[in-house]
């Protein structure tokens, strides 16, 4: 039971820890609302996070050590002199759009190619198909009522021989 | 000076065409920026300005990418040091910053034999050891520790311009405390341990 409170305890305590070192990390160096009073006890009391407190503040002077530069004018007049010679570079979607302008009307304009060839075909294949009946036609009727010259093709070559010298042996 | 409810209406003038409106936005950030800058590549070193610049052109130019997820000045400052890290790569390597930090180191335990009276951390060559310190880490630590402990960020800004989560950045901030702590503790007496 002892050994549980005091875990209990211990997990607790590491909590104000951590929350007593997020508020001053969130805080920075110059906060701008005072410490909550839970924390401040914590702070006051917890001598781990005194340590942390110390050993941050000698971190902090070190870094405060680092040389610092300042900008003694605007950097706007440069900036904007660059500027002049580019242009913003478009974003994707500004691409995607400026290729939709191309892209309806060209697709609107082959839709219509292809319903013209579509149609046409259709005219075409309509044309084509009387002119096969026509064709088909003309066989059967000259089979019907065959010309002189169709009668000779069909006939076999004694026959005609005969037809041409007559029946008698030269 | 742009108050922060304004600060969308003049980005989207600026993307909109109005280079002016981009100017009030320069105007705003530029000391930041620089500042940053100048804290990456040194404040000895030429060029901040035209690094500074650049990122201001860079950012410009993909303006239209800034969705405002981020703040304007998270996505700037995530731009001026992607922009600082290539600028360094060019300019130096590591090897050739840890070379540099060797000789500063040198000189610093030479100023502080002969004035023994001023404190080795306040003076500063302590300062450009530090800087020096700083920039021979890796990339990553470098950037937690520019971020967190010279321009004084929170863990979680931090998070949101390098794009990771805390819980990394913790560690890498502490990864580099350990890494600065063996670099400087010969010639910081007072860092703790």
């Amino acid at each position: 039971m002892l050994n549980l409170l005091s875990r209990v305890f211990r997990s607790e305590n590491r909590m104000d820890c951590e929350a007593f070192r997020a508020w001053i990390d969130q805080a920075g160096a110059e906060p701008v609302e005072p410490m909550p009073l839970a924390l401040r006890q914590h702070g006051d009391t917890c001598v781990a996070c005194q340590t942390w407190q110390q050993s941050e503040a000698t971190w902090g002077r070190l870094f405060a050590a680092v040389p610092q530069a300042s900008l003694a004018h605007s950097l706007w007049p440069g900036v904007r002199a660059r500027l002049a010679h580019v242009a913003p570079v478009a974003s994707l979607s500004d691409e995607l759009t400026a290729l939709g302008r191309l892209l309806v009307p060209a697709l609107a304009l082959l839709v219509l190619c292809l319903a013209g060839v579509g149609w046409w075909s259709g005219l075409d294949a309509q044309t084509t198909q009387f002119d096969v009946q026509e064709t088909r036609l003309t066989p059967t009727l000259l089979v019907a009522n065959p010309p002189v010259e169709l009668a000779f093709l069909r006939q076999d070559p004694d026959t005609i021989l005969q037809q041409w010298g007559g029946s008698e042996a030269p | 000076m742009v108050a922060a409810d304004d600060e969308q209406a003049w980005i989207c003038r600026a993307r909109d065409g109005d280079p002016e409106a981009y100017g009030v936005l320069v105007e705003r950030y530029q000391q930041r920026i620089f500042r940053l800058v100048a804290k990456w590549l040194g404040p000895d070193r030429a060029g901040i300005e035209d690094v500074t610049q650049d990122v201001f052109v860079r950012a410009y130019m993909a303006l239209d990418t800034f969705r405002g997820e981020a703040s304007f000045s998270t996505w700037l400052t995530r731009i001026a040091l992607n922009r600082c890290r290539d600028e360094h790569r060019r300019a130096m390597s590591r090897r050739a910053l840890q070379e540099a930090f060797a000789r500063e180191s040198a000189a610093v335990l030479e100023s502080a034999a002969q004035t023994l009276e001023e404190p080795p951390d306040a003076s500063e060559e302590t300062g450009r050891l530090v800087h020096l310190a700083v920039a021979s880490l890796p990339d990553k630590l470098r950037q937690v520790v520019t971020l967190k402990d010279l321009e004084g960020y929170s863990y979680e800004e931090v998070s949101r311009i390098l794009q990771c989560k805390v819980g990394t950045v913790k560690s890498r901030h502490a990864r580099a405390r350990e890494k600065l702590r063996c670099l400087l503790a010969p010639y910081v007496p007072s860092l703790p341990p």
